[in-house]
C-alpha cells in the first residue's frame, strides 16, 4: 500500500515537471530584421517528422523552430508526404507557432538526395539529378541538393549543378571532422563555378539529435509568404549558416548576416533556463524512478 | 526487490513469483504498463529532440509513439499461448509481459539524458549500449513464456524467437517504408 502512494507522488512529480517546463517555455515575438530592402528570414529547409523518420509532429517541430529562431522550415520525409498530409488534416496546427511550414520531400534517389521544397506530393525519385529537378519544377517547387558528400559527388556534374535551384553549403555533417567539412565546401565551390547563381542553403537534416536550426539558411525575401521564400532560394539570394557560426555564399549577401550567424549559432533556444532545465530533470528523473519502483509489489 | 529490476537480475525466479500470486487484471489495471511504457517513449523523445519538456510535447510524442506500443501489444497476443492466458487473463498475462520491457525503457532514458549532437556528445555510446537490452529482452521473455505459461524450454524458446521476428520485422519494416530503402538497397547493390 506504500508503495502505490510513492507510485502516486511519483505520477504527480512527473506531471509537476511538465508543467514547471512549460512554465519556462515562453515564446518571444521574434521580428527578422530588414537588410539591404530584404527582410531577413531564417529558415531549415532539410527536416524530417511524424509520420515518417522523424521524431516529432510537424506542430510540434513548428513550436521548436520558434524557439531556436526560425521563422520559416520545410518537412522533407523520404519519398513521401504523410506528414504534411496530416498537418494539413489538422489545419489549426499551422497557426499555433507564427512559423511558416512548407510542404516539401526528401528525393531519395539511388546515388543522391535532392530536397524539394514548395511540394506537397513526392516525385519520381528514378533518373538523373536533372530529371528529378526537372519534375520537382514542374510541380512549382525548387530543388536542393541534400548532403552532397563525396558519396554523391559522382551524381553531381556541372549540368546537374546547373538543373538544381540550391545546395546544401552547411550541414551537420560537416561537423563530423575536417575532412567532411572541406568535401561539403569543395562540393559547394564546384556548384557556384557551374551555377554562378545556385542558392547556398544550410540545413539540418533534422531526425531526433541534431537539433531544428543548428544549421540554417539567412533568406532576403521580398515578403514573408511562402511564394517569397521560394522567389529567394530561385535567385539565389541564401546565405548559409554552419553550426559552427560560419556563413557561406554570395560575397554581396553573407557579410549582410555574419553576426546573425554567429550569435544564432552560439544562442540557446528561447526560454532555455532554470525552470526549463528544472522541469526537464524532474520529469526525467521522476520517470526514471517510476520504471525502477516498478508496476506492482517487490518479489 | 521491484519485479521489473528483479527481471532484469533474475527473469525465471521472478516471474516464477509473479505467477505465483498471478490474478485476474481488469484491462483498464492492465494497462498501466503499457502507459509507462508509452510516456517512456514519449518523454524521451522530446528530450531527445528538444532537451525540454510541456504538457503539450509530451502529450503529441507520447500518442504518436503508441503506435509503438500497440505493435508490441498486438505482437505480445500473436505469439502467447491461450492455455495458461485463459487460467489467469488476457489482461494479467499481457500486464506481466510489458513487465519485460524494463531494459528497453532505462535505455530510452538514459540515451535522452546523454543527448548525443553533432557538436556535443557523440552517438556511438547510445548504440553501443542498445545491446545490452537487445540481449536482456529475448532472455526475459523467454522466461515470462517458461514461468507464467508453463512452456518447456523448447517451447518457450520457439515463442521467444517467433516474438522477437514480429517486433525486429515489424520494426524494419516501419523504419524501411520512412527511410525509403528501395532505393537505398538499389544503390548499395550498383
Amino acid at each position: 500500500m506504500r508503495l502505490q502512494n510513492v507510485r502516486i507522488a511519483l505520477c504527480g512529480v512527473f506531471v509537476i515537471g511538465l508543467f514547471i517546463g512549460a512554465a519556462g517555455d515562453r515564446g518571444m515575438p521574434h521580428m527578422p530584421p530588414m537588410r539591404d530592402g530584404y527582410i531577413v528570414l531564417a529558415g531549415d529547409f532539410h527536416v524530417h517528422s511524424f509520420p515518417g523518420d522523424g521524431g516529432l509532429a510537424p506542430w510540434d517541430i513548428a513550436h521548436e523552430a520558434r524557439r531556436r529562431r526560425l521563422d520559416v522550415f520545410a518537412l522533407t520525409n523520404h519519398n513521401a508526404t504523410w506528414s504534411w498530409t496530416l498537418t494539413r488534416a489538422l489545419d489549426w496546427t499551422r497557426a499555433t507557432s507564427g512559423v511558416l511550414m512548407l510542404p516539401g520531400v526528401e528525393v531519395t534517389s539511388v546515388g543522391f538526395h535532392i530536397a524539394a521544397i514548395g511540394i506537397d506530393r513526392p516525385v519520381e525519385w528514378r533518373g538523373s539529378v536533372v530529371d528529378v529537378a526537372a519534375a520537382i519544377h514542374a510541380g512549382g517547387g525548387v530543388a536542393i541538393a541534400a548532403h552532397p558528400t563525396a558519396e554523391s559527388r559522382k551524381a553531381y556534374g556541372a549540368a546537374a549543378f546547373r538543373a538544381l535551384d540550391g545546395i546544401e553549403a552547411a550541414h551537420p555533417g560537416m561537423l563530423e571532422s575536417e575532412r567532411s567539412r572541406r568535401e561539403y565546401l569543395e562540393v559547394y565551390r564546384a556548384a557556384v563555378d557551374a551555377h554562378p547563381s545556385i542558392a547556398a542553403i544550410g540545413s539540418t537534416d533534422f531526425h531526433t539529435w541534431a537539433p531544428v536550426g543548428l544549421c540554417r539558411t539567412y533568406l532576403f525575401v521580398r515578403a514573408a509568404t511562402e511564394s517569397g521564400v521560394l522567389e529567394a532560394i530561385r535567385a539565389g539570394r541564401t546565405v548559409a549558416c554552419d553550426g559552427g557560426g560560419e556563413v557561406h555564399g554570395p560575397d554581396a549577401f553573407a557579410p549582410l548576416v555574419r553576426d546573425e550567424c554567429r550569435v544564432d549559432a552560439a544562442a540557446p533556444p528561447i526560454g532555455d533556463g532554470f525552470l526549463s532545465h528544472l522541469g526537464a530533470t524532474t520529469a526525467w528523473l521522476s520517470l526514471l524512478a517510476l520504471v525502477i519502483v516498478g508496476a506492482e509489489e517487490p518479489v | 526487490m521491484s519485479p521489473e529490476i528483479g527481471l532484469i537480475v533474475a527473469p525465471d525466479r521472478t516471474y516464477a513469483t509473479l505467477a505465483a500470486r498471478a490474478r485476474r487484471l481488469g484491462f483498464v489495471r492492465a494497462l498501466r504498463r503499457p502507459l509507462l511504457v508509452a510516456l517512456v517513449l514519449g518523454t524521451s523523445m522530446a528530450l531527445s529532440t528538444t532537451r525540454h519538456v510541456t504538457p503539450a510535447l509530451v502529450f503529441s510524442t507520447t500518442v504518436m509513439l503508441y503506435v509503438i506500443v500497440i505493435g508490441q501489444i498486438l505482437t505480445a497476443l500473436a505469439v502467447m499461448p491461450a492455455t495458461r492466458a485463459h487460467t489467469i487473463g488476457r489482461a494479467r498475462a499481457l500486464d506481466l509481459f510489458f513487465a519485460s520491457h524494463a531494459p528497453w525503457s532505462l535505455w530510452l532514458l538514459a540515451a535522452s539524458a546523454w543527448a548525443p549532437s553533432p557538436l556535443g556528445r557523440p552517438v556511438a555510446p547510445v548504440w553501443a549500449a542498445a545491446l545490452v537490452p537487445v540481449v536482456l529482452t529475448p532472455r526475459i521473455i523467454a522466461a515470462y513464456f517458461r514461468q507464467v505459461h508453463e512452456l518447456d524450454r523448447r517451447q518457450a524458446a520457439v515463442r521467444t524467437v517467433v516474438h522477437q521476428i514480429l517486433t525486429w520485422g515489424m520494426f524494419l519494416a516501419l523504419y524501411g517504408a520512412a527511410v525509403a530503402i528501395w532505393p537505398r538497397m538499389l544503390q548499395v547493390v550498383s
